[in-house]
């Protein structure tokens, strides 16, 4: 750096905060060489207005109905801001959250506006309410009740309350979460700086269950998903940072903080230049100091209250906010509390020495690692080889970070680079896999996730299938390995199944993989008896041999999937809340239908379609909103209608097709930009058209061939599906036409024949030989020859 | 802006209760991951030009949902060269700007994590900006 450039930058800061017209003339004050430079940087100044800047709201922004004041507070998950809404007669100030991380899936839209709608119910003194929320531009925010006060560790200060007034506000808070978790609501983000104190003196909890909302945006991702969670280490449990399952208890822990920070002006989990190692062992291992040796004159129960609410073990702390709220209640009644006093410190040192591997190197540590280049992880490796870590870390970045990712548009960047340290850091550690059977079932598991996260067929994937199935072939060969030296463990075979299984639905789909699956899984059982995850492996293993077999068109696909059917009806009786085992009886049968049509077996045929759409409307029933639900049922169904057409069940195949035609609509009014939907709707327009040509009802017939064609038109002008744009168009415009010449419109019907005619015609130079072009010009041909013969008379 | 900044603020910078605890490393960290963050852009923006010129299209259609989160306007790849420049200028200012740019930090954070005031980032972001726009917009710059 040079005297001149730091001249520059002092000068050009000076002016750049001065009006226009003192600007020129300072500038006129300096040498030369400084001021053509500033003048010039001045002059670009001017234009970075949002360039590489982040999209802040700024005061008078409006978001939605509200307009925004002023920014109040910001964290982890989003901005906070002062905001009003002006109506005709009143105005409101509110404070509005801007949650950070958007959303573009609809589905993830409606989740979030359901969720919403839950939160909203929620009312309680103590807890600030929810008015209002919504998305704008994939942007989610939530509004609130302003809360003028402030946070409730700094009002204990400012008043210097005594020992009681501070439990009869800790019992309020209590009393707010009591309500939630009635409400199947956690909180998991209870830190003082979300419990507040307003001018009138009264407890109010924030963000109530933003957090849960927030984190389970995408229908496919568990609410248990931690990896991604923003986690106020002040508050969080050990569960909560190690990123299993958060209960009433994990609530009940961040509880026992706030409490401990009420009485003692310290959280144990808090402090300038608390280093992370220090902080880990504080949150896995380490009991805090008993509050009283802290600050004396507390007494000793509501040590016993504090500890008990602190417990690594969720079990053994308080079931719930109400258990903690009434020993507090209790103490202050002078009553014996539940809490036991220090005799558990043995079972808790127990607890840990259980638990010691998954204190190691904590998940935390090893997401960052991952990011900062993995060198973390490498050095551990090195250094200690700890095969358990390397395992906790593939799991970390296989099903929780990636699969979280999926769901932030533009990660792909993100995932690629977290899957190639990922992949890079497996390679290093199955060099020392050999010999060690445990570590390499696990490394093929990891490897299928990478093929199917690099190009599975069946997921949203990367697009290198290439790579993918190299992963795959990677993992068949460790698991072979693994098979090799402990071939009679239950837990090598269960993951072998899933391995091989896994082999055949992303990207390798061959048949001897789908048997191997099926052998193995059948191994298992043997020798390990009839367990569910069994089964429901041994029912995917045949699935996927269905699939298999499928493809090559062999007619025993029929019998893996009666197996499959068979197992999966077995599991889902023992579980009739289970869907998803349903749902795959109803998918065995689909495919029974399917091969039953190819095979000509009229009443199979029918008979599997009804089941399955039995199944599928039932399950519809259920869970209306599931988009899933949705498809598979307009699917079954309209597979049902036609199956009835060739029965010769006209009548019912009728009103069967209507009920499939109005779920399609459904799924694409909640989803309106989905091609798929669109495209699914336009054939079972036109499909029903076709049913009500047959019927006489030609008016309807009318209406939902019109519809078809718009669609279509629609999706052509949008590019998607052109593949086969022009047999869609015809088809639906022969139908159309056949439709008007039936109702003696011979002047549009004709034409539109004879358009749906030159469509065939291009679609036939564009594929060749398709054999259901073909098919279908013949029918046009029919309408065709009536519209002559109507002229010719 | 960057969704891909957003991302990497989102899932790991909140992981650390960013007001009050401190841990060793951190800044470390930030740096690191700011260094990352601009090296797969940059990539990722090199692969894109590549497949434009029509080598290797494979991946095109997946990119896509980044192009549309990148700003339009902005040349990640030039970028990329005049924060290069500007390092070899000034290698304090060009840091401010990968922080900001790339780990997506705000401007408190970033004078935390520098151990500067926040008013001297502001002052540094703003001359940084200029800077590198003038050098975008070719005209002129040393």
């Amino acid at each position: 750096m040079t005297k001149l450039w730091d001249r520059i930058r002092d000068e050009f800061a000076k002016l750049v905060v001065l009006p226009p017209d003192e600007r020129e003339r300072e500038l006129t004050l300096l040498p030369e060489e400084v001021r053509n430079e500033v003048e010039s940087l001045l002059l670009a100044h001017q234009q970075t207005q949002g360039f590489l800047e982040w999209e802040d709201a700024k005061p008078g922004t409006a978001v939605g109905p509200y307009r925004i004041i002023e920014e109040i507070g910001r964290g982890g998950m989003g901005v906070v801001y002062r905001a009003e809404r002006v109506d005709k007669e009143f105005r409101r100030t509110v404070a509005l959250k801007v949650a950070g991380g958007r959303l573009f899936a609809p589905e993830s839209a409606r989740r979030f506006i359901r969720e919403r709608q839950i939160l909203a119910r929620i009312e309680h003194p103590n807890i600030v309410r929810l008015l209002d929320g919504g998305m704008e531009n994939g942007q989610r925010y939530f509004v609130m009740e302003l809360i003028e006060g402030g946070p409730i560790t700094q009002y204990c200060v400012d008043k210097a309350l005594n020992l009681d007034e501070r439990l009869q506000l800790f019992e309020d808070v209590c009393g707010a979460l009591q309500y939630a978790h009635q409400h199947m609501i956690l909180h998991r983000d209870l830190k003082a700086s979300n419990i507040w104190v307003n001018r009138e003196g009264v407890v109010k909890v924030l963000d109530f269950g933003i957090a849960q909302v927030l984190d389970d945006g995408d229908g496919g991702v568990s609410r248990t998903l931690t990896g991604l969670n923003p986690i106020s280490m002040s508050a969080a449990s050990p569960e909560q940072v190690r990123g299993t399952e958060l209960t009433f208890a994990s609530d009940v822990y961040a509880l026992g903080l706030l409490l401990y920070e009420m009485l003692t002006g310290e959280n144990p989990q808090q402090g300038e230049g608390l280093a992370m190692d220090t902080l880990m062992r504080r949150i896995f291992e380490e009991m805090p100091v008993a509050p009283s040796r802290k600050r004396s004159g507390l007494p000793r129960d509501l040590d016993a209250i504090v500890l008990k609410a602190l417990e690594k073990d969720p079990e053994r702390r308080y079931g719930s906010a109400g258990e903690l709220a009434e020993d507090i209640r209790r103490l202050r009644g002078g009553h014996p509390v539940h809490a036991v006093p220090p005799s558990r410190w043995y079972r808790s040192q127990r607890f840990l020495a259980r638990n010691r591997t998954v204190v190691g190197v904590s998940a935390v540590a090893a997401v960052i690692a991952v990011v900062a280049g993995a060198s973390y992880v490498r050095q551990a490796r090195v250094e200690e080889r700890r095969f358990d870590d390397a395992r906790r870390l593939i799991r970390k970045v296989i099903f929780d970070i990636q699969p979280g990712l999926q769901r932030f548009a533009g990660s792909t960047a993100l995932r690629k680079t977290l899957i190639t340290s990922t992949v890079e850091y497996l390679e290093s550690v199955s060099r020392d896999a050999a010999g060690n059977p445990d570590l390499q079932r696990e490394l093929a598991r990891a490897y299928v996730e990478m093929g199917k996260v690099l190009g599975s067929p069946g997921w949203p994937n990367l697009g290198d299938a290439k790579t993918g199935k190299e992963y795959l072939r990677r993992a068949e060969k460790l698991i072979g390995e693994a098979l090799e030296a402990a071939p009679s463990d239950a837990n090598v075979l269960a993951d072998a199944t899933k391995v091989y299984t896994g082999l055949v639905y992303h990207g390798l789909p061959e048949v001897r993989y789908a048997q191997k699956a099926v052998e193995l899984a059948q191994k298992r059982l043997a020798v390990r008896g009839d367990d569910a995850e069994a089964l429901e492996d041994l029912g995917g293993a045949y699935f996927a041999e269905g699939q298999c077999l499928r493809i090559g068109f062999d007619p025993k696909a029929e019998d893996a999937y009666r197996r499959a059917g068979e197992v999966y009806r077995k599991l889902a009786e023992k579980k009739p809340g289970n869907r998803q085992l349903r749902r795959n009886v109803a998918l065995t049968l689909r495919y029974r239908a399917q091969i039953a049509l190819e095979e000509g077996r009229k009443e199979d045929l029918l008979r599997h379609a009804r089941e399955a759409s039995e199944i599928s409307e039932r399950i519809l029933k259920e869970d209306p909103a599931s988009q899933l639900a949705q498809t598979d049922a307009a699917t079954d169904l309209g597979a049902l209608a036609g199956a009835l057409e060739v029965n010769g069940q006209e009548l019912e195949g009728v009103t069967v097709r209507e009920r499939s035609v109005r779920i399609k609509e459904a799924i694409l009014r909640g989803d309106p930009g989905n091609g798929h939907a669109k495209l699914g709707l336009a054939i079972g327009d036109r499909d029903y058209c076709n049913m009500l040509i047959r019927s006489g009802d030609l008016a309807r017939a009318e209406e939902h061939c019109r519809r078809s064609l718009r669609l279509l038109g629609e999706l052509q002008r949008e590019g998607k599906f052109l593949g086969l744009d022009k047999l869609n168009l015809a088809m639906t415009q022969a139908l159309l036409g056949k439709a008007l010449v039936r109702g003696k419109r011979l002047g549009e019907g004709c034409a539109l024949v004879r358009e749906a005619l030159a469509g065939f015609e291009e679609q036939e130079k564009r594929t060749p030989g398709t054999a259901a072009v073909e098919r279908q010009r013949k029918y046009a041909l029919e309408t065709h020859a009536a519209c002559r013969a109507a002229r010719a008379e | 802006m960057l969704q891909t900044t957003a991302l990497v603020h989102e899932a790991y910078l909140r992981l650390v209760d960013q007001s009050r605890v401190k841990w060793e490393g951190r800044t470390h960290f930030f740096g690191a991951a700011a260094v990352t963050m601009r090296r797969i852009l940059v990539e990722q923006a090199r692969r894109r030009l590549r497949a434009k010129r029509g080598g290797g299209a494979e991946h095109d259609s997946l990119d896509d949902a980044l192009t549309i989160a990148l700003e339009p306007d902005l040349d990640v790849i030039a970028l990329d060269l005049a924060i290069e420049d500007l390092a070899k200028l000034d290698a304090d200012r060009a840091r401010v700007v990968e922080l900001r740019y790339f780990a997506g930090l705000s401007i408190d954070e970033t004078a935390e994590l520098l151990g500067v005031s926040p008013s001297a980032v502001n002052r540094d972001w703003t001359f940084a900006k200029a800077w590198l726009y003038r050098r975008l917009a070719g005209n002129g710059g040393n």
